[in-house]
């Protein structure tokens, strides 16, 4: 069997350490992200360095469009299959802060919860055209407790593991494999500077560890582990505590 | 979108000087651009391993370009290769190795970055800089945004950005020439010398056979003339037998450096440094065989040299002295010697040809390099030093010396000097890009 995969969000980050990872491991690949110089880049890396296809598709996530279809068939054409397909874009804002606006959720909820919805949702319509065996969606510790900063953030990326749920569901046979990833802080650009109370996991040790459970019917899940300790000990705290608690 | 930043104290390599800046690490090219086009100058920084602050400025922005570090065009038949700046030497070289290509200059770390060979135009273990490897490259600056610079093409921008200290812009990729790998490892045949004209007569010797990577390890701290710079001359040339290399190597930063906790110890253990060598060179066999990676980089996995001077740090003194004047300058060196007792902690020769051109490090001539534990003895010694490499018409590494003054620079590089500012304005009456050791030498400007 081919090994090929599609990564949404693959221009920097977790993303583009994942492509590297998959190139490693073998895996022909669609990048998708906004950053077209970056893809190209990324691509010709994979290609030089690996020796595998790596082809890329320059897409804006925020925009209403049809676009995912076209780029999922695109991938599948491309590639000749679509075996993994992993959701790690996603975007935050200074402006997620109650009360927000409405641009700042009109393009948090697109990119962080209605773009994944319309992936899953393609591949529940095609999963066996394209021989999709597994849908991997990073989603964030910040779902566990709603917060007045980063609320259209949590609360889209809610949407999308609500969503993903619905298609483990849906895949209760397993033939697709759907695990959702809720991450902890991450060493990119968007903690860079930050003095967080936790420690930051790296892309690279992030991406293998998304590899290694590709595979596996987990529900949801933490990394790094530490975290369901975490928010467990949050969720414990009782309400008239936690609306107290500026964080 | 510009990157996001962050305050930090930034320090040279040698720990000699330190700016205050906004930092930033940029993941991706729009942001990059746009960090860029919005600061009014930036400094741009690799592996930020110059003994020279050549990436920071006080109150400046220092841009690092370690996540641009991505092989971008590999063509076996042509022998060349394309790269973003910041791949590490290391890293390259692995690759390369891979399709049984290699580099034929090569600076002492493998941490360093293909963008700072470029603009520091290095030197290697043997004879040519690294301006003789670059075929072209690619540089952008917000007033012209993206432009081909080579030998045929915007030429003069191209040997202006070459050694020209990241005066210029960005460079977005750069194009080296390679060469087929002439074996699977390295031997290193060593030859004792008796003096300083004896290592010098050797180097001559060798490095005119072109064998192979050919330098030497001299005692400076010697009073006696007879023996003074006695060590032994190094010869490196591929051999055929395999011998595995890892192409592992540690982190090295100025941060990494410094955080080393040998604190008051630092003035002991650099007076052991050249006697110890000394010592473990006579078990030494005559000839040692080594992989590709621990050939090419002996100081890989022995960083510990450079942490052991402490937080104080050390300074280097890299200077090119006409052939005729060598002898002149390395007495010169046993008179300063002799006169303040510095801890010389590295004493080393080799061969270069090569003609000048801008600032560029670049002349036919012998290398000395000396390095001193950063005490009260150190500055005077190497003041003397700057006396004698004015008198003998030789040229100092500005990359390797952080202290260096203007006038200094000025008398050695004469008119080369001032052609510089004169065509660097040219291309940029602004000065966009700085750094603290771009600012002594824009400072009249």
């Amino acid at each position: 069997m081919s090994k090929t995969a599609i990564i949404f969000g693959a221009s920097a980050g977790l993303g583009r350490a994942l492509s590297e990872e998959l190139a490693k491991k073998g895996f022909s690949m669609l990048l998708v992200a906004r950053g077209e110089r970056d893809l190209e880049t990324q691509c010709q890396h994979l290609e030089n360095l690996y020796g595998v296809k790596a082809v890329y598709k320059s897409l804006d996530l925020s925009k209403e469009n049809d676009s995912i279809n076209v780029t999922m068939d695109f991938a599948h054409q491309k590639l000749g299959s679509l075996e993994r397909v992993f959701l790690i874009a996603g975007a935050n804002s200074d402006q997620d802060e109650l009360p927000s606006n409405s641009e700042t959720i009109d393009f948090l909820t697109r990119v962080n919860g209605i773009t994944p919805a319309k992936v899953m949702d393609h591949v529940a319509k095609n999963f066996e055209k394209m021989q999709t065996r597994s849908v991997t969606l990073c989603s964030t510790v910040a779902v566990t407790a709603p917060r007045r900063r980063n609320t259209i953030y949590a609360a889209s990326k809610a949407y999308a593991e609500f969503f993903a749920q619905g298609l483990q569901h849906f895949f209760s046979a397993g033939q697709v494999k759907v695990q959702i990833i809720r991450l902890g802080y991450l060493k990119t650009n968007l903690s860079f500077g930050q003095s967080l109370l936790f420690p930051k996991a790296t892309p690279e040790n992030t991406a293998k560890y998304l590899i290694k459970k590709m595979d596996s019917n987990c529900g949801i899940i933490y990394y790094p582990k530490f975290w369901f300790l975490i928010t467990t000990i949050l969720k414990m705290i009782p309400n008239f505590i936690f609306k107290r608690m500026k964080f | 979108m510009a990157s996001p930043t962050i305050e930090k104290e930034i320090f040279s390599f040698d720990g000699s000087t330190h700016s205050k800046s906004q930092y930033t690490e940029p993941d991706r090219y729009s942001s990059l651009f746009a960090t860029i086009r919005n600061a009014k100058t930036v400094s741009l920084q690799g592996a930020n391993l110059s003994p020279s602050l050549s990436s920071a400025f006080d109150g400046g922005l220092t841009i690092n370009l370690l996540h641009f570090n991505r092989v971008l065009d590999f063509n076996a038949e042509k022998n060349l290769v394309t790269v973003e700046p910041g791949i590490k030497l290391g890293d390259l070289l692995k690759f390369l190795s891979s399709h049984n290509k290699w580099l034929s200059v090569l600076p002492g770390h493998p941490n360093i970055t293909v963008g700072g060979c470029v603009g520091h135009n290095i030197h290697g273990k043997g004879k040519g800089y690294f301006r003789d490897i670059v075929d072209s490259l690619k540089l952008f600056h917000p007033q012209f945004e993206e432009r081909n610079c080579s030998a045929n093409e915007n030429q003069e921008l191209f040997e202006l950005t070459v050694g020209g200290l990241g005066s210029t812009g960005l460079i977005t990729s750069v194009t080296l020439k390679i060469e087929e790998l002439k074996g699977r490892s390295i031997v290193s045949e060593k030859l004792p010398c008796k003096n300083l004209l004896d290592a010098i007569d050797l180097l001559k010797k060798y490095s005119s056979e072109k064998k192979g990577a050919v330098y030497s390890w001299n005692n400076f701290s010697i009073t006696n003339e007879g023996s003074f710079g006695k060590g032994y001359v190094f010869i490196d040339r591929f051999d055929q037998r395999d011998k595995k290399s890892d192409f592992q190597f540690q982190d090295l930063t100025p941060n990494t450096r410094r955080s080393a906790r040998f604190g008051a110890l630092a003035p002991v253990l650099t007076s052991f440094f050249v006697p110890v060598y000394d010592l473990l060179q006579k078990f030494k066999p005559k000839e040692q065989r080594l992989g590709l990676f621990e050939g090419s980089f002996p100081i890989s996995g022995k960083e510990v040299y450079y942490s052991a001077m402490g937080k104080k740090g050390f300074l280097e003194h890299q200077v090119l002295i006409p052939i005729e004047k060598a002898e002149e300058y390395g007495k010169s060196i046993r008179e300063a010697y002799n006169k303040h007792k510095p801890k010389i902690t590295l004493g080393s020769l080799k061969s270069l040809d090569g003609s000048p051109r801008y600032l560029r490090f670049c002349k036919t001539g012998i290398l000395f390099t000396v390095n001193v534990h950063n005490n009260n003895k150190a500055l005077p010694f190497l003041e003397e030093l700057d006396q004698a490499l004015i008198r003998c018409d030789g040229i100092p590494n500005l990359s390797k010396d952080s202290r260096l003054s203007r006038a200094t620079i000025q008398k050695c590089y004469g008119p080369q000097f001032d052609q510089f500012l004169i065509d660097l304005k040219n291309i940029d009456p602004e000065f966009k890009f700085r750094s603290k050791l771009l600012d002594k030498i824009l400072e009249t400007q």
